[in-house]
């Protein structure tokens, strides 16, 4: 049967259809694995399986590494620099890696006014908030008052030939508010080294992104844990990071009352005012730190704190589900869900 | 020996009327058919011009006969009987003859408004029996919003040839399928 | 034209518009199927179409996923803070719900997912 006029059109629509319907989307290989505490998932694009699955188990490695590295209690450098602190020693020499990122550490810091610090690594551990929160508790107020009079921060670390000693018996270090930003940083950098182009590292829902898929922008959907369905949708483009901050992330219940991790070095307690924040940035690590001091900022002061890290795509939820978006972030995201309580609209800090 | 009874067929002044339009309905869909289209079911579909126009002036019935004979005539000429493409056709006319019922129903239409109507019934009807009968793709939809833009147009186009059409012929609308005047 | 060609018009051309925005807007492919995960392997992968009960085995016990009516949903699970419930209905490809806990994803497959990756 030859295709007569009419079967020939029908023919050429069917493969117009096809080539629409296939949307030219590239491969995608998704690798999932459990690392840091929670699920990371690495999504690559346009490359053989056994290429992305092996770039996939590299950036495992290096994610594990960072947790053993740096945990700030366990046998790798941080945790042996820690009891040093504690003792009132001089610690073993630091990696040039960590004491590049306690640097950065001190200007944030110093940017927020120390509401970012990642010297209160005493006062996670006093809440037992140092893993994964399942050992959360209320400490003693004597033992938060004392720290609260000697409230250490980076300003008090000092740097002895790449050795950190300190005067302040109470200075220990934390890297939470922080590290990720930096590990998933670095796994890119090192996605791109292999010849990755295009690729997203998701770990604990904080992602960043690597190129972009050849005609759009990466779509983004945003969920938060108290409430059914995708609250946003976001589009992003290459070389971009999205951080959010929640009361929700590490928390436990004591006597009727919730608590989160996300704690306060003015006041010594969980931050209060805000259910959670989302910074996208460029830099990972600013993201990061800036979705925690947005946190502990709260509802009033936060464009003073936003403006300071140069952030300016900014969400927040507060704990009855309003939203507040910045001009910027509104320009990126499109709300799914109307929430009750409204959406307001902020100019760029 | 009775001599066997013949009753001679008498055309009625409609039959004269439904083979003529239905003839040249005919005409100008298998020339049309020859010509090139982007898709199938993008085309301007003049003979709906023939159908309009005997649908406003002889009414629906007439209008009825002459898109049966023509797609059905259409496939034999142009050599798709009963292939995917007739069914569409026949979908596609079916389609039309509904919306010129529309059109009649409401008040106040023109031969615009009927030829608008049928279009836009006429690629409905269309898209489904294709989206039933042969594509059940997912991807089909994405084709709709280009071809109701195209029905609209040519809806309208031909809407105003056949108010020309209708001018030449005699303006007053059928009541009930009888010859006005 | 009469007044009534002309609103049949209006109100054809008003429609059409319409379908571009909702059939050509970026709603991603339909449906297809759950997969879901235990640890890091896939568990399961099922249509969406007929109704089911799936239970998945954890290091802290069953997560139980109902498939019904084209989308999937936890509907119960032995974590502390039960997010993967609270999740909701998962019907969007690209859509999911995490048990970290127990070490359960769920997730919705299609041709053309709506999202990249999920932030949460």
């Amino acid at each position: 049967m030859t295709l007569t006029p009419p079967m020939r059109s029908l023919a050429l629509l069917l493969a117009l259809l096809l080539l629409t319907a296939c949307s030219s989307e590239e491969p995608q290989h998704r690798e999932r694995f459990y690392a840091m505490g929670t699920l990371v998932e690495v999504s690559i694009l346009g490359q053989p399986e056994r290429t992305a699955s092996e770039a996939a188990d590299r950036v495992r490695r290096l994610l594990e590494d960072y947790q053993a590295r740096w945990h700030p209690a366990g046998d790798g450098e941080l945790g042996r620099i820690n009891r040093a602190l504690a003792a009132g020693e001089s610690g073993p020499p630091a990696s040039d890696e960590l004491l590049d990122l306690l640097a950065e550490g001190r200007e944030l810091e110093s940017l927020t006014g120390g509401l970012f610090s990642p010297a209160i690594g005493k006062l996670i551990r006093l809440w037992g908030l140092e893993g994964d929160g399942s050992e959360g508790r209320v400490p003693e107020e004597t033992a938060l008052e004392d720290w609260l009079a000697d409230r250490p921060t980076l300003a008090a670390l000092r740097q002895e030939d790449g050795r950190l000693a300190s005067d302040n018996r109470q200075l220990q270090l934390n890297l939470g508010g922080y590290a990720k930003g930096h590990s998933i940083g670095k796994a890119i950098e090192h996605l791109r080294e292999q010849g990755i182009s295009r690729a997203v590292v998701n770990v604990g829902g904080d992602l960043v992104t690597l190129g972009q898929p050849r005609d759009r922008r990466w779509r983004i959907g945003i969920r938060h844990p108290h409430q059914e369905g995708i609250i946003a949708s976001l589009e992003i483009g290459s070389g971009t990071a999205v951080f959010t901050s929640g009361d929700y992330e590490r928390d436990f219940e004591h006597e009727g009352e919730r608590y989160h991790h996300i704690l306060d070095p003015r006041t010594g307690r969980p931050a209060r005012g805000l259910s959670a924040a989302t910074v996208v940035h460029d830099d990972p690590v600013r993201a990061d730190a800036a979705s925690t001091a947005l946190m502990l900022a709260g509802p009033e002061d936060w464009p003073a704190t936003a403006r300071r890290l140069g952030v300016t795509r900014v969400m927040l939820v507060e704990p009855d589900g309003r939203i507040h978006l910045t001009d910027s972030m509104a320009a990126l995201l499109q709300v799914e869900q109307d929430p009750e309580a409204g959406v307001q609209r902020w100019p760029d800090p | 020996m009775a001599a066997p009874r013949y009753r001679p067929l008498q055309s009625d002044r409609d039959d004269l009327r439904i083979a003529t339009l239905a003839a040249l309905a005919l005409a100008i869909h298998v020339a049309e058919a020859a010509l090139p289209s982007p898709l199938p079911g993008v085309k301007p579909g003049l003979a709906n011009i023939i159908t309009v126009t005997a649908c406003w002036l002889y009414g629906w019935r007439v209008a009825a006969w002459i898109t049966v004979l023509r797609i059905v005539a259409g496939g034999i000429l142009v050599g798709t009987l009963l292939s995917p493409t007739f069914f569409l056709s026949l979908a596609g006319g079916l389609g039309a003859l509904g919306g010129l019922a529309m059109a009649r129903a409401l008040p106040g239409t023109g031969p615009v408004g009927y030829s608008l109507l049928a279009a836009l019934a006429h690629m409905v009807a269309q898209f489904t029996a294709a989206w039933w009968l042969f594509i059940p793709h997912p991807g089909l939809w994405l084709l709709l919003p280009p071809l109701m833009t195209a029905a609209i147009v040519f809806g309208v186009l031909n809407g105003i040839m056949a108010q020309a059409m209708i001018r030449e012929l005699g303006s007053q609308p059928a009541r009930d399928g009888h010859e006005a005047t | 034209m009469t007044w009534t060609d002309r609103l049949l018009l209006i109100a054809a051309v008003a429609g059409v518009a319409a379908l571009y925005p909702w059939l050509w807007g970026e709603r991603g492919g339909e449906a297809e199927a759950v997969r879901i995960w235990a640890g890091e392997e896939e568990y399961a992968r099922y249509p969406l179409d007929q109704p089911r009960r799936v239970e998945v085995p954890g290091p802290l016990g069953t997560t139980v996923v109902e498939i019904a009516e084209g989308g999937a949903r936890v509907i119960a699970d032995p974590g502390p803070r039960q997010i993967c419930v609270r999740a909701g209905r998962l019907d969007t490809p690209g859509d999911q719900a995490l048990c970290l806990p127990n070490r359960v994803t769920v997730e919705i497959i299609g041709a053309d997912p709506r999202y990249d990756s999920i932030h949460y």
